[in-house]
């Protein structure tokens, strides 16, 4: 069998649908693609870790049969990245598969037989009533301003998702610096929580595209005149086994925004923050320490300081450290240069005193909003 | 400083609410009849104005929807009623001194004898084909004329003045359009008038379309449809070309895809 594709929609779902996050040791399977080829139709299936993809092409093969065969993914992806020829012919061979691109030819050999494996297939079973349309601006947004305090730490793995609540709310977060970002920007209707491959995926797809639930998945579908799409996906939920709670309750009443808050211009700070870090020669360095007081808010550390007029509503005076790269990533990934500051406090009793100590500041434009706890 | 006197406010486009209201009334009911026209999926045909790109035709002939037009361009509406009231005028005129020489599409068409199946339509003084086999177009010539001996493809045009007066030729965008007509029409001779839709003044030039012309013309129609049954794109205008834009081409985000 030999098939004829125009190149340019195969590189397109490659890229969609290979995302180079998902290939794991863990899950052999994700290393893996199934290429199906028949008379019109080019039929690509790839499989994650709780992710299955199909993704299917117009083409023409010269044969009325069905042929498959199964690849190592990565090299696919890499051969077809490179390729700069309007169309591809596939040649399906014994054990393996010729790539023809203009007068080259490469020989991509089979990695298992696909009569002993083959990749799961997504469900068919989809209802067009409740389709959500996925709109990926909404996720470039979480990618560009939430996914930076994502946790990589696996002590508590459940902060290495993205936490999704079913009114829209997206917490990205790390418990070990207790920083939390959120917006109001998730497009499912229960929640769950996504890895980051997911949320990838989500700022990668054309406008239209849908998601609808099926059980405890999802399935993501993609029509576009050249391919179609469909992968099926099952978040992880906080009642799985392995999972455990985010304490979305808890750091969603903590996100609330105080009556009593500054507003500040965020580049002169920050600009301040990459001067400081030009003399930064030990650990003491490292922290920065964030005061208001008498309308003025003060940075200072071992040996820089700043301080700029602020309208603080009730004259309020506070002070907390912070750790200078937390603090300036906290500033650089707001959405506006005009942020709103509030401290962030908790009842404690001190000697028997009830103490109402600050803790960190919440940071917040319209559309996010972050919160850092200070160093104690 | 001085203010502006109210007269030298050459633009204001009424002096009152209810000039305004009715100013709206009339543009919002012309906005529904372009979007509504604009928002027509195109037959799946070739179009004698688009070969210029393979790919418009591969769209076309796939059913593709065209992306949505986003603003109402009612000068570009208006510049085509006003370049069809010139083509009826120019035909009105022409057929009444040409007489039985203004020939009857459909009975050229009987007398050309073609391999194609076709069906004919006529309105007034131009004439629909339609051909389903071997390839899908539908076409309108805005005349055949027998004169000198011959017969004769007539192409009319419209422009506006400035661009009408710098012409001494066909306009390259023009002549596959009129080669697709001629090749079709089994016409060697075609004359293209131009009108400047300002003054009303003509140009008028002589193509002559060849055996070559027609056997490519042919062959751009065989390579699409080939291309359709295959499911691949066919090759695009060259990197630069100014009707590849999406002003000009109403496929051109679908475009990038392939």
């Amino acid at each position: 069998m030999r098939f004829t594709v125009s190149t340019k929609p195969l590189k397109n779902v490659t890229d969609l649908g290979i995302i180079k996050a998902n290939i794991s040791k863990y899950y052999r399977r994700s290393s893996l693609v199934q290429i199906t080829a028949s008379r019109d139709t080019l039929k690509i299936n790839i499989e994650a870790a709780n992710i299955k993809t199909r993704m299917t092409l117009k083409g023409s093969g010269d044969e009325d049969t069905v042929t498959s065969i199964m690849l190592d993914c990565s090299v696919f992806k890499n051969l077809i990245d490179s390729i700069d020829t309007d169309v591809v012919h596939l040649e399906f061979i014994d054990g393996g598969l010729y790539v023809h691109a203009g007068s080259a030819k490469f020989a991509i050999p089979q990695i298992l037989d696909v009569n002993d494996v083959r990749l799961e297939e997504p469900t068919d079973e989809l209802m067009p009533g409740d389709a959500i349309k996925l709109k990926s601006e909404d996720w470039q947004f979480i990618k560009n301003h939430q996914m930076y305090a994502i946790s990589s730490s696996m002590q508590h793995p459940v902060y290495t998702n993205v936490w999704v609540g079913k009114d829209k709310e997206v917490i990205v977060g790390d418990f070990e610096s207790s920083l939390f970002t959120y917006s109001k920007r998730g497009d499912f209707d229960t929640t769950c929580l996504f890895p980051a491959s997911l949320i990838n995926l989500f700022t990668a797809i054309p406008s239209g595209s849908t998601v609808s639930r099926v059980g405890r998945s999802y399935v993501l579908n993609i029509n576009t005149d050249s391919y179609s799409m469909i992968t099926e996906f099952m978040p992880k939920y906080e009642d799985d086994e392995t999972v455990g709670s985010y304490n979305s309750e808890i750091i969603l009443s903590m996100l609330q925004h105080p009556e009593s808050y500054i507003t500040v211009n965020v580049a002169p700070i920050i600009k301040f923050i990459n001067q400081t870090s030009i003399l930064a020669q030990s650990q003491l360095d490292k922290i920065v320490n964030f005061s208001i007081s008498d309308n003025k808010l003060i940075l200072t550390n071992k040996a820089s300081s700043y301080s700029v007029d602020v309208n603080s509503m009730d004259n309020d005076s506070y002070s907390v450290k912070f750790l200078t790269d937390l603090f300036k990533s906290v500033l650089s990934n707001l959405d506006t240069d005009k942020i709103n500051i509030a401290p962030m406090r908790r009842v404690e009793q001190i000697d028997g005193t009830t103490v109402n100590r600050v803790i960190g500041c919440i940071f917040w434009t319209d559309d996010l909003t972050t919160l850092l706890a200070g160093q104690n | 400083m001085a203010f502006k006197s109210f007269g030298s406010i050459q633009s204001a486009r009424f002096n009152s609410d209810n000039s305004s209201d009715f100013l709206d009334l009339y543009e919002s009911a012309l906005d529904e009849i372009i979007l509504e026209g604009e928002s027509r999926t195109p037959s799946r045909t070739f179009a004698p104005s688009s070969m210029r790109c393979k790919r418009i035709s591969w769209f076309r002939l796939r059913g593709v929807e065209p992306e949505p037009e986003t603003i109402v361009d009612r000068s570009l509406n208006f510049t085509a009623q006003m370049g069809t009231a010139c083509h009826q005028a120019i035909q009105e005129i022409l057929s009444k001194k040409l007489g039985a020489d203004w020939i009857d599409v459909a009975d050229y068409l009987k007398e050309f004898q073609p391999t194609y199946e076709y069906t004919c339509i006529k309105n007034e003084y131009e004439t629909q084909v339609e051909i389903t086999k071997p390839i899908p177009i539908k076409f309108a010539p805005d005349g055949i004329i027998f004169w000198k001996g011959k017969y004769w493809l007539l192409e009319i045009k419209t422009s506006e003045y400035s661009s009408f007066d710098k012409l001494s030729a066909p306009k390259p965008q023009h002549i596959d359009q009129i080669k697709t007509y001629a090749t079709i029409l089994g016409i060697h001779n075609v004359l293209v008038l131009y009108q400047d839709r300002m003054y009303g003044k003509l140009k008028c030039y002589e193509v002559t379309v060849s055996d070559t012309d027609m056997k490519s013309t042919w062959d751009i129609f065989y390579d699409v449809q080939r291309h359709v049954e295959m499911n691949i794109a066919p090759e695009k205008l060259p990197s630069g070309d100014i009707w590849c834009s999406p002003s000009r081409c109403r496929y051109y985000n679908k475009c990038k895809e392939w």
